[in-house]
């Protein structure tokens, strides 16, 4: 037998083995998801019936069209979340890269204390202090505004969003900075025309992180929304669902949850290549 | 009746949602102001804005009924918010001790009590006794929200647990209706003669892991036999549960159609997210249930071979659980005239004779013409039975019924799938005795 053999049938084992298990990790993640879409065109009955040939296979468009037309309008409540979870990502996003800049490179006295404060907030649930916190929001007018829960959410997702953000800029060179500086750049200049591809993919964590935490979000936005106008999609989802004796629509869930699916799907597949190397960067060096 | 499959995620929500009202309400020492009622033109010549709240389980018929009075009238705008029922009475109490209330509230009328005690609502008396159909009101929903012969809410809907029976399967194991669900023993016999039938037919079916659907149709059994759970007033209150006959007969009950397969299994771990859908597939003969759970999305002619009977106790009586939606004015309204307007067009009989369309039975006993019983025979037995109709008067509910972890459903699931009925009771009765304890402390 010869070397080149051997080769061969080595590469064809790893291939088998990648073909085997990348499909089986396939089937892994994408069966829940298959399953849920076939649910969500299911009657209700049907769903929590025991498997039945003969109506297995009655497929409907009703959930679908239920959730549309019913007195919770579904589409508005996905307008609603669109809005919040995309103005938090973005505010998160900008002001986790200015502190996070901050706390990487300017040294000063009160820096590592400041940076354990804002650390241990992620500590505090924020449920803890929801009755506080709705009464500061509406001394100040802020319930009842989708720009009050804008804020909301921008506070509770920053201290991660900072971590990320001052791990990522600590995991650049100092020497890139001062040859800029040298250039005559300013800080400004620096982080966005230098550092800007460096940091990318800790910016891109940051933002889905915040879009996927405030796109589910369902205490604050009910505790802080009372017009049913504003309600955004974990909460219409709760109301439209659920009957007085915790009997669930489970066609009307599975619908509702595969509308709510798409924007992060979406977001996920657009972002994906910077999210592995975002969560990584700097977890050796920070 | 706010009730839930029960998650620990829920648990702690609704944990937290009453450590919010005990904290909340009584640092609000000082009460909302009430609105004055008596004023000329109250309720008549009101404008602007009405919000109000509902919970998310009956906010479809409250939709209609919005939609409805927007269109009957231009000077009142109303606006309306469905909550989630889990979560009403923290967001509520979230609101008080904001000052900032709704105008009206559409509330389950089993936790108006709660807010009652602490001064929330406004004292209605007067405009209730204004109404010419006052008398014919539930009296089991009023009573609900009346202190010291004050009422401080009127009802509007009622969802109440009854008998539903499959007259199919009656006829099939040659039984009648009546004769049948005279006491526990004729229905326990009925359950095995239609169990008898064979295949996947059952004689009873229940949700074994819901304490708030267990509470809604188990009880009324103990109801019928005169006594409760809970005695003494309000305030003051102790469990009745060890050493009482009827409760240990109802569980003696449940416990055979458990051990002599009367039930399906999967009753076993059914939190009642699927309550119904064995009835409405037709294999069910008796359901203690309400009429939307069998109603909605059913065949119409299975609908039509069903009927009601009130649940009866364990040597006759009849009793159902007076559930539903109660109408209050929290204190610091700023538009109670509107509200109160809003309230008197949802009494009307036109929008009462509709309710049975989104799953609920009027709280009108008037409304019982003869087309109407016609049209909703399912509906008809608790309306003409109002003084059947029962609900504990406690600010204990919750923590009793309504928790995954209270007294009433470790004490229901002991006795029936261990068998150990007196040592669930002694059990149950300390639980009972020490939420009420705290309660009242």
């Amino acid at each position: 037998m010869t070397r080149s053999a051997t080769g061969r049938r080595e590469t064809r084992t790893k291939q088998i083995l990648y073909i085997v298990g990348g499909t089986g990790a396939f089937l892994v993640f994408a069966l829940p998801l298959a399953w849920a879409l076939f649910r969500s065109v299911q009657p209700g009955d049907v769903i929590v019936a025991a498997p039945d040939p003969a109506t297995f296979f009655d497929l409907t468009g009703a959930n679908f069209a239920a959730l549309v037309s019913g007195p919770g309008n579904l589409i508005r409540a996905v307008g609603n979340s669109l809005v919040v979870a995309l103005s938090t990502a973005a505010l998160t996003t900008v002001l986790a890269t200015a502190a996070g800049y901050g706390f990487a490179r300017f040294r000063f006295r009160s820096g590592p204390l400041l940076f354990s404060l804002v650390v241990a907030s992620m500590m505090v649930p924020f449920q803890a202090i929801l009755t506080p916190l709705y009464l500061q929001m509406n001394l100040m007018r802020l319930t009842d505004s989708l720009f009050g829960l804008v804020l909301f959410s921008t506070t509770v997702n920053l201290p991660f969003g900072i971590l990320v953000m001052r791990n990522a800029f600590s995991s650049v060179p100092g020497e890139l900075e001062d040859s800029a500086h040298i250039d005559g750049a300013n800080t400004f200049r620096i982080v966005t025309s230098v550092l800007r591809p460096l940091i990318v993919p800790g910016a891109a964590t940051v933002a889905l992180y915040a879009f996927l935490a405030t796109w589910t979000e369902f205490l604050g936005a009910l505790t802080f929304l009372t017009d049913r106008d504003l309600y955004t999609i974990p909460v219409a989802l709760v109301n439209l669902q659920q009957g007085s004796y915790g009997q669930i629509d489970y066609g009307l869930l599975a619908a509702g949850s595969v509308i709510a699916m798409i924007p992060c799907v979406v977001l996920y597949i657009a972002l994906q290549r910077f999210y592995v190397a975002g969560l990584a960067s700097g977890a050796v060096k920070g | 009746m706010s009730t839930s499959p029960q998650t620990s995620r829920r648990g702690f929500l609704r944990l937290a949602g009453l450590g919010a009202l005990a904290a909340g309400l009584p640092a609000c020492s000082s009460v909302l102001p009430a609105p004055d009622t008596s004023a000329t033109g109250f309720g008549t010549s009101a404008t602007g804005v009405v919000r109000v709240w509902c919970r998310a389980a009956t906010q479809t018929g409250l939709t209609d009924l919005v939609d409805r009075f927007n269109a009957s009238q231009d000077r009142l705008v109303v606006e309306l918010t469905p909550i989630p029922d889990v979560q009403y009475v923290t967001k509520l109490a979230t609101a008080i001790r904001a000052r900032t209330v709704p105008d009206l509230v559409d509330i389950d009328d089993i936790n108006s009590l709660l807010f009652v005690f602490r001064d929330a609502f406004t004292d209605l008396t007067d405009l209730i006794a204004e109404l010419d159909f006052a008398d014919r009101l539930s009296p089991g929903h009023l009573g609900l929200a009346t202190v010291d012969g004050r009422r401080y809410a009127v009802p509007y809907l009622a969802d109440n647990s009854a008998l539903f029976c499959n007259t199919r399967l009656f006829e099939q194991a040659g039984l009648d209706v009546d004769a049948a669900t005279t006491n526990l023993d004729t229905l326990l016999d009925a359950a095995r003669r239609i169990t008898a039938l064979g295949g996947d037919v059952r004689g009873w079916t229940f949700p074994g892991n819901s304490q708030g659907a267990l509470g809604f149709v188990v009880q009324p059994h103990v109801w019928a036999a005169d006594t409760d759970l809970l005695r003494g007033e309000v305030g003051a209150q102790t469990g009745n549960v060890a050493g009482n006959e009827a409760v240990a007969r109802v569980l003696e009950f449940y416990r055979a159609l458990w051990v002599d397969g009367l039930v399906p299994p999967e009753n076993f771990a059914d939190d009642a997210s699927r309550w119904g859908a064995d009835f409405r597939a037709g294999r069910i003969g008796m359901m203690p249930t309400n009429y939307s759970t069998v109603t909605t999305d059913a065949d119409p002619a299975l609908v039509a071979a069903t009927t009601v009977r009130l649940l009866p106790g364990p040597g006759g009586g009849r009793a159902f659980f007076d559930g539903g939606d109660n109408m209050c004015i929290p204190r610091g309204a700023e538009n109670a005239s509107g509200a109160w307007e809003f309230v008197r067009f949802a009494l009307d009989l036109p929008q009462q004779s509709a309710l049975p369309d989104g799953g609920y039975t009027p709280v009108r006993s008037d409304v019982a013409t003869p087309e109407f019983a016609a049209r909703y025979p399912q509906v008809l037995p608790p309306l003409q039975a109002q003084n059947e109709g029962y609900a504990p008067q406690t600010l204990s509910y919750n923590e009793i019924y309504n928790q995954p972890d209270g007294p009433w459903l470790t004490m229901f699931r002991r006795a029936v799938f261990d068998g150990e009925i007196e040592a669930a009771m002694a059990e149950a009765q300390q639980g009972y005795d020490r939420i009420l304890g705290q309660a009242q402390a």
